[in-house]
């Protein structure tokens, strides 16, 4: 049975002047995951944001079981049954995890008196049932990024409806949240639930759709069955130019340390614990430090990166403590980072295009090269080059896709030079050419004699990139050997499996 | 803003005809009266002063994500120290003491301000809590003193007793209360808008309020983007309190502020947070102010109805429908009564 499909769907933004979707025609059927790729900017989350009501239209219908349906809102979508997991976080950052879910839907006593209790107990038992663990009484801010999209999910859920679409969900969960997840997307599958799955990710596309639909410049090109294709087939449908990346290639002489963690530990954190981490990251080397969630990767990238301090040991950049530096003399050339928390902390999404890319080195225009305003325009220009975002000029950030924004974070701080580059989880988002693009400026940034740092919880990176590679596990850092190991070793070492 | 604007006035004509038996005289005397003479409507310029001053206050407080309720206590409190100044005496009655009673104003609001302002840089405590409490006390205080030890006891007002004419800011076109203050008023709406659009700091101010984490990341005095917005924002309420002091009113009148923060929100909405638009808005609120007053006394409408017609066109312009929204809720309703 069918249960939703988007007809001739036709969306321009005048803004912008651009066309997010050209005449698309889109379904999806009860018992199956239909996967919509292309790459960044290629429309989407413009489609499924009109499957889900958050945008209208301009031509074009939409038949949700066989009736047409006019969506004016989400939560008209909600009532037809579409439950949406957006790719960046849509929540209440001041709300608790369970508020959130109940969220416009709240249990009351004796319909009036807001029932929290009720709320975080429904919480906890759709929580357990999906196989997530959350607290259920933990502020939205305080959670981590793969915590906040276990949320958005359990939102999602709450709903009940038989037809969800998930944008990039995986983006930055680890490898368990991500097989809990794709538990769940089978469970939810073999019950009659039609998923919509958007994501880059072509082993894990391969592994879940039965059909996927490839988009580009707006277009619906084609769709095929997933049997019809292999994953570096599925990748070159969706880049023209795409290829499947090799590996680093020959290891050079690293330079003088340029990072060093030193007996770092953070004490009775719970997941953010770490167990006296020492890791040297020299000029002219890529160092991966892998983790699943809950392990302490994104401690951490904190302490990494100056944003916390250790309760024992040092972190130095250059020879001094991390610390000692203000901000801006790290912005200053010392450190380029992208952090994991891209809307948080990685840009200022209601401001333009623009103010983001030029963000960091503000202080660096003279008084009247600023105020004539072609100066950081021209340069915004000169570092997003070579990005491939389009039709910038006039936007806020908050209108791009998810994949132009990370490329919006990548252009700002991986321009120029850099001592000590923190690049955490560099390639969320981003379609395999971008992800490309990154790892080869990333590259080019060891070669100029960065030392340069990955956190990421997703293994390819480490095989993808690295020249020394780390496994976190419970807060633990071990050295992991590529050169002799395979796949199953790094889940292994990720798992804990091996010591 | 041309579709609000139409809204605006179609809503208040159609309240008009609703509250007046003479629809036409009620509008003409809400709408046009203000303009119909120059002394009327440079009056209302030199009301909108104020007004604009404290709406820059609060767009420099917002556009750094603070969100201070202060602003009533500040001017209020800029008002007092203008008049206590001015009356005192210390220099006399010539342009000297002007300034030092306008510095007086200004230092007043910032001193108002500096509580909040140094709760959110030690403690983080949120400005919009703080900045409504001190203005409160400040409010008690200032009336206090003003219906107490320092009340003119020769007059029936409850005021402070009124200032020489040498202190007061000089009429510019009598018989017209216009001073020099509106045109003081463009000139910092105007270097502010430079300061915001064109400056390295308002850009920094602008990202800072709009995320602190990642102005923080970014290498920005994210200390003094705490504390600095607020300080300044007291100090442009007090200058208002100050110039309404100097101006139109002649010395501190127990209640002078009489809501100007709140409509200085206002204003601030409907230019939105643009200080080069603040004027504009101001004016509009002063038009408002002055044809709500004119109505009351030249037609039969009743002077609530025409502070509730005020309302009503902030309301519409501060929604911003703009046409197109208009022709589909049009069509929405044609639709709804054919059903």
């Amino acid at each position: 049975m069918r249960l939703a499909t988007l007809s001739s769907i036709r969306k321009y933004y005048a803004s912008t002047d651009t066309l997010a979707v050209d005449d698309a025609d889109f379904s999806v059927e009860a018992g199956e995951v239909h996967a919509l790729v292309g790459e960044n900017g290629a429309g989407k989350s413009t489609l499924a944001r009109i499957l889900c009501g958050f945008e209208s239209p301009d031509s074009g219908t939409i038949t949700v079981r066989e009736e047409q349906a006019r969506f004016s809102s989400h939560r008209d979508a909600e009532r037809a049954g579409i439950g949406f997991v957006p790719q960046y976080s849509m929540l209440a950052p001041g709300l608790s995890a369970a508020g959130n879910v109940a969220l416009g839907h709240e249990p009351a006593l004796l319909g009036i008196f807001s029932d929290r209790r009720r709320a975080e107990y429904d919480f906890s038992m759709l929580s357990g049932r999906f196989g997530f663990n959350v607290d259920p009484q933990a502020i939205v801010a305080t959670l981590s990024a793969s915590e906040r999209r276990e949320v958005e999910i359990l939102r999602a859920l709450a709903r009940g409806g038989d037809i969800l679409v998930l944008d990039e969900p995986t983006s930055i969960l680890g490898e368990s949240e991500t097989q809990t997840l794709f538990a769940l997307i089978r469970r939810l599958k073999s019950a009659g639930a039609g998923i919509v799955y958007i994501s880059h990710r072509s082993r894990e596309i391969l592994d879940l759709a039965d059909r996927i639909s490839v988009m580009r410049s707006g277009r619906l090109e084609q769709t095929i069955r997933s049997d019809e294709v292999d994953e570096c087939g599925l990748a070159e449908l969706i880049v023209q130019s795409g290829s499947c990346p090799a590996g680093p290639d020959t290891m050079r002489d690293p330079g003088k340390p340029a990072l060093i963690m030193r007996g770092v530990s953070l004490a009775g954190r719970g997941s953010n614990t770490l167990d006296s981490i020492d890791l040297v990251v020299r000029s002219g080397e890529i160092v991966t430090v892998v983790a699943l969630g809950g392990n302490g990767l994104e401690a951490l990238e904190d302490l990494a990166s100056g944003s916390a301090r250790p309760d024992s040991g040092e972190v130095l950049v250059q020879g001094r403590s991390v610390c000692s530096y203000t901000p801006r003399e790290l912005r200053s050339g010392l450190m380029a980072y992208i952090p994991t928390d891209r809307e948080g902390r990685g840009l200022c999404s209601r401001a333009s295009v623009a103010s983001n890319v030029v963000a960091g080195r503000l202080f660096s225009y003279s008084f009247a090269g600023f105020a004539a305003g072609s100066a950081p325009l021209a340069d915004a220009r000169a570092m997003l080059d070579g990005y491939g975002v389009k039709a910038w000029e006039r936007r806020r950030v908050d209108t791009l896709s998810g994949g132009n924004r990370q490329r919006v974070v990548a252009a700002r701080e991986l321009h120029g030079t850099a001592a000590v580059v923190i690049a955490a989880n560099p390639a969320q988002g981003l379609d395999k050419s971008s992800r490309t693009a990154l790892f080869a400026r990333l590259s080019a940034m060891r070669d100029q004699g960065s030392g340069v740092l990955i956190l990421s919880s997703d293994p390819e990176d480490a095989a993808e990139l690295a020249d020394r590679s780390f496994v976190l596990y419970r807060g633990r850092l071990k050295a992991f050997d590529r050169s002799g190991s395979a796949d199953s070793g790094l889940s292994a070492a990720l798992t804990g499996a091996v010591s | 803003m041309s579709a609000a604007l139409a809204t605006a006035v179609v809503l208040a004509a159609i309240a008009a005809a609703a509250l007046s038996d003479d629809p036409a005289i009620a509008l003409k005397a809400f709408f046009i009266a203000p303009f119909l003479n120059a002394s009327s409507f440079l009056s209302m310029l030199e009301l909108s002063a104020p007004l604009a001053l404290c709406a820059l206050g609060v767009i420099v407080t917002f556009r750094a994500g603070h969100y201070s309720l202060g602003g009533e206590g500040q001017a209020y409190a800029g008002s007092f120290a203008a008049a206590a100044v001015g009356y005192a005496g210390f220099l006399g009655a010539g342009p000297s003491a002007t300034v030092a009673a306008v510095i007086a104003g200004a230092a007043a609001g910032a001193a108002v301000a500096a509580l909040p302002a140094a709760g959110k840089r030690f403690a983080g405590a949120d400005v919009l809590l703080t900045s409504i409490l001190v203005s409160q006390g400040t409010i008690f205080v200032v009336d206090w003193a003003i219906g107490g030890p320092l009340r003119d006891k020769t007059g029936n007002l409850i005021a402070m007793p009124a200032l020489q004419r040498g202190v007061l800011l000089p009429r510019l076109a009598p018989p017209s209360t216009l001073t020099i203050a509106p045109f003081v008023v463009m000139a910092l709406c105007l270097i502010a808008a430079f300061y915001f659009d064109r400056t390295r700091s308002g850009a920094a101010h602008d990202l800072y309020g709009r995320n602190p984490r990642f102005a923080a990341l970014q290498g920005y005095d994210v200390q003094r983007l705490a504390w600095l917005p607020v300080l300044v924002a007291g100090m442009l309420h007090g200058l208002a309190g100050a110039f309404m002091v100097l101006g139109a009113k002649g010395t501190a009148l127990r209640g002078m502020s009489g809501g100007i923060g709140w409509s200085a929100i206002g204003v601030a909405l409907v230019a939105g947070s643009r200080p080069a638009a603040v004027p504009l808005a101001a004016l509009l609120f002063a038009w408002l102010d002055s044809g709500a007053r004119q109505a009351a006394v030249l037609s039969d409408l009743p002077p609530d109805a025409g502070l509730a017609i005020k309302a009503l066109v902030i309301l519409v312009v501060s929604a911003r429908p703009s046409w197109s929204v208009i022709k589909a809720s049009w069509v929405r309703l044609a639709r709804g009564s054919r059903a």
